[in-house]
């Protein structure tokens, strides 16, 4: 293979500025969100629909793969190339192409920013509800990628329940729309393959959303309790009761220790649980359904109860959670973020585990969670430069996982599988299974073309590649 | 014809397995012979889809009718897919649960059949596609192997979400086995309120004043004079019914019954009436299960699917195309952009008359015309002989080819619902 030739031809399609080869530019793309890493040999950012299929089809005379990438906040190294490749970098593509208010539709390139889109349709009154917690930088493309969810998805559902159609370009270089503007479709629902396939199917170049009304009232409540139990018990409590907040979250002490003094959230002596349930809708639905998740609250003796309705008094609700994930640095140097679901009725038993292991194996276990569906977030603290510390916590995170899938649970509540899971996919999977998922690649005609060495085990050469990239580095700038 | 026939072929056999593994046996055995399967649950879509290409065996998945679970704590449950969906909600009601999804005939249709076919009913306004509600599922591959993929948690990411292949895939891929689901809380207070206009206009203006506002209704359809006429609802010729179903804590309730009272006066409704309770109840039965009973069945019945504000372009379809010999009803859920539309034959002699009209054309024709307004038109029921002549699913959709190819993959041999899917999959 002539790799300048390629180089050449891509920038004929895009232009010179817009290959990028040069080593030393390179390594900026050399990981996403987790610390996967793996150098692309080329990125190419195209501006449209046409070059992205042509750059496509040089790619397969060459046999590169290629490697779709949004803002690069994914947590699993969904971006990453780690074959080389071409890095499709789609973040010129920006556009939103159209608002259809009347029918509440819009579509958009996949390089749009998630909250832009919220902020672009608010003149009409109108929102894009999936709001991942990395909505200020993280695209719709990429959230098509990896069936984003985020705090409100309790209510609202996750990215598949909003995009309605894409236009995507396959293997061979050829467009289509899948699904469209309307809700239905005869045949195959090819839209919902192709959103969470972690871009090994197709490129997504265009993005058809469902926009939704926007509440005319919203309050949040946070709950502080004195344990870890009686918060969980309180989240089975509001479900059980017919509850289904738009969000419903929650952390531990250890979470409370470092959000405390970075935010000044002011939570009160002895907390070591905090619920945060937000309810929107009609001013009476929230007064309502608020009263109704307030008599469940206390039912579990809170050390507090606060709610607020107003935006700014809202947001001081919710600077402590927002927080956490930066001030957890304050404790520690590194953390290994795990990501699994629950059933709801399990949490009390498996938080009551993790903290077990934590006590068993001497790594402090931050705890934060979409507690209503059942997503945890445990954060396992640890110092990488520590000889075997590495190696211990992702002993640790693989025990977590187990113990999720032990309870009736899954690997991935909304990470997605990349490369940092893809070896426990047998704790869920029979090969029968995985083998049933892996024929659609060939369906698409991408075998080893899109994404390759992403979501299937490969065996002991792919171990040390997703060891590295189970690592998170603490600090500003991680999103859950 | 016996009973198992579809469109008209007699099946070689008609087998009813008891568990698992005696399906699995079945299919994996008809896999090394290359015999056609033809799944089928309560039998009442077996109308949809094109005529099997080749007779094959009919399975009868109704013996595969276990309650898996109900997880009524986490608001999940898991179904083997012979349940019908009475069962589901009777199960599901014991802890004031239900599954949004609401097909007509429960008594007889299975959540299986359900989702394969990709049914839902007037549910389907707030709650979406019944694939939104899916969280898992179990699946007999056409060489028997059973498989699953997602789980029964309600927010999952783990590998491919296999279950998209076969809601609405009409068995194409395989046999739906078992399905876990999301459900929602029965709310605590319900109202329906039924108004009437006076022309197709002005019920639009109603129901996108609702789709427009804050209220999110339950359910929300609008149906013509003929509907109402043939479910029991006197009317004026040419009137057109919106019933809106609210649900809600009280005050809640009170409130969205207030704001689409005033959007319904608004749009000029002549009557409009609050009903609850028991004749509600009965309200959406007969909506939702209306051309469907086979008491008064109608000869043809399309499922048109469009943008949410087309209902009146949609009408104007219907319209421009009447026949002395057919009768159209219309039920449409505008707001989510589809409409059931069934024609009855305009008198016993124009039965015959039909029968032997050009029927084939004028579907074709009005499935183009549907085309043309950017919707798309499918035939849920026509007579057996007209299937011959068109193309029930409305020319090939957009991703066929891959369509093609992945029933290439998953069913090389071809087994799996041969002739009746979509492109002739």
């Amino acid at each position: 293979m002539n790799l300048e030739d390629a180089v050449q031809q891509l920038k004929a399609i895009v232009g010179d500025e817009y290959v990028i080869h040069r080593p030393e530019d390179l390594i900026v793309f050399e990981y996403d969100g987790s610390v996967d890493r793996g150098l692309p040999t080329l990125v190419v950012l195209p501006d449209t629909t046409e070059q992205v299929s042509e750059c496509v089809k040089i790619a397969a005379k060459y046999g590169l793969p290629v490697v779709a990438r949004g803002a690069g906040t994914g947590l699993s190294g969904g971006a990453v190339a780690g074959q080389g490749g071409i890095v499709l970098a789609l973040t010129r593509m920006t556009r939103i192409i159209e608002v259809d208010v009347e029918n509440r539709v819009a579509i958009v390139e996949p390089g749009v920013v998630n909250l832009e889109l919220t902020e672009y349709v608010s003149q009409y009154g109108l929102y894009y509800a999936p709001d991942p917690s990395s909505q200020r930088a993280c695209t719709i493309g990429g959230n098509v990628a990896e069936n984003s969810g985020g705090p409100h998805c309790l209510a609202y559902g996750v990215t598949t329940n909003h995009v309605i159609g894409l236009e995507v370009v396959y293997a061979d270089g050829s467009v289509e729309w899948v699904g469209g503007r309307r809700r239905e479709y005869p045949g195959i629902d090819l839209r919902g393959i192709i959103i969470g396939s972690e871009g090994t199917l197709a490129m997504v170049t265009k993005i058809a959303v469902r926009l939704l009304r926007q509440p005319e009232s919203v309050k949040t409540l946070l709950a502080v309790f004195k344990e870890l139990d009686q918060a969980s018990a309180a989240v089975s409590g509001i479900i059980g009761a017919g509850i289904v907040p738009a969000a419903l979250e929650m952390m531990d002490d250890i979470c409370i220790e470092a959000a405390e003094p970075a935010v000044n959230a002011g939570y009160p002596e002895g907390a070591g649980a905090v619920l945060l349930v937000e309810v929107d809708g009609l001013a009476e639905a929230v007064e309502e359904e608020v009263a109704a998740v307030e008599e469940v609250c206390g039912l579990y003796d809170p050390l507090e109860i606060r709610t607020a309705t107003d935006p700014v008094a809202r947001e001081k609700l919710w600077a402590g959670r927002k927080g956490v994930l930066g001030a957890l640095g304050r404790l520690a140097p590194n953390y290994l973020l795990v990501d699994g679901t629950v059933p709801r009725t399990r949490l009390v038993e498996v938080l009551s585990r993790i903290k077990d292991i934590s006590r068993r194996t001497g790594y402090p276990i931050a705890n934060l969670l979409h507690a209503g569906d059942g997503n945890l977030h445990p954060s396992i603290l640890f110092d990488e430069r520590k000889p075997g510390d590495t190696e211990a916590i992702l002993k640790i995170g693989g025990e977590i996982l187990e113990l999720c899938v032990e309870v009736g649970g899954v690997l991935s509540g909304e990470h997605g599988i990349g490369l940092e899971k893809q070896e426990y996919m047998p704790l869920m999977f029979t090969d029968a299974d995985m083998e049933a998922m892996a024929r659609l690649r060939p369906s698409f005609a991408t075998d080893s073309m899109f994404n390759p060495g992403k979501i299937f085990p490969t065996g002991s050469s792919s171990a040390e590649l997703s060891q590295t990239a189970a690592i998170q580095r603490a600090g500003p700038g991680a999103y859950i | 014809m016996s009973r198992w026939a579809i469109d008209g072929v007699e099946p070689l056999e008609a087998v009813s397995p008891a568990s698992e593994e005696q399906l699995s046996r079945v299919v994996a055995r008809a896999n090394e012979d290359g015999t056609a399967v033809f799944p089928r649950g309560g039998g009442t879509r077996i109308d949809l889809g094109g005529a099997p290409s080749r007779p094959g065996v009919v399975i009868d998945m109704t013996g595969i009718d276990r309650v898996v679970a109900h997880n009524y704590a986490d608001l999940t449950a898991t179904f083997q897919a012979g349940v019908t969906m009475r069962h589901v909600s009777e199960t599901l009601s014991r802890h004031g649960q239900f599954l949004a999804i609401d097909p007509p005939l429960p008594g007889r249709a299975t959540i299986g059949g359900t989702l394969a076919a990709g049914m839902s009913g007037p549910l389907k306004w707030h709650f979406g596609h019944p694939r939104d509600t899916v969280i898992g599922m179990k699946v007999v591959q056409p060489d028997g192997q059973i498989t699953k993929s997602g789980g029964q948690v309600v927010k999952n990411v783990s590998g491919y979400d296999m279950s998209r292949l076969h809601v609405g895939g009409l068995g194409s891929l395989g046999i739906i086995l078992e399905a876990s689901f999301k459900l929602t809380p029965v709310p605590m207070y319900e109202k329906t309120l039924l108004a009437a206009y006076r022309c197709v206009e002005d019920v639009q203006a109603a129901a996108l004043g609702i789709f427009n506002s804050h209220v999110m209704p339950l359910a929300m359809t609008v149906f013509d004079a003929s509907t109402a006429h043939r479910i029991g609802i006197e009317t004026d010729n040419g009137q057109w019914h919106l019933a809106v179903r609210l649900g809600g804590r009280s005050r809640t309730l009170d409130r969205q019954v207030d704001d689409v009272t005033s959007i319904c006066d608004q749009a000029d409704a002549r009557e409009l009436e609050s009903i609850q309770g028991r004749s509600a109840e009965q309200l959406w039965k007969s909506i939702r299960d209306f051309g469907w009973d086979n008491e008064d069945a109608p000869l043809l019945a399309m499922h048109v699917s469009a943008l949410p504000a087309d209902l009146s372009k949609i009408v104007s379809t219907v319209e421009n195309m009447h026949t002395s010999d057919l009768h159209s009803s219309i039920v449409a859920q505008p707001g989510f952009g589809s409409a059931d539309i069934f024609w009855h034959a305009g008198s016993p002699a124009s039965v015959g008359a039909i029968r032997e009209s050009p029927l084939p054309s004028w579907i074709s024709r009005f499935q183009t015309t549907i085309t043309q307004i950017g919707g798309s038109a499918v035939v849920h029921r026509c007579p057996p002989e007209s299937k011959t002549d068109i193309d029930v699913w409305g020319g090939d959709p957009p991703g066929i080819d891959t369509m093609r190819r992945l029933k290439k993959q998953y069913d090389p041999n071809n087994i799996m619902n041969p002739g009746r899917f979509v492109g002739g999959i």
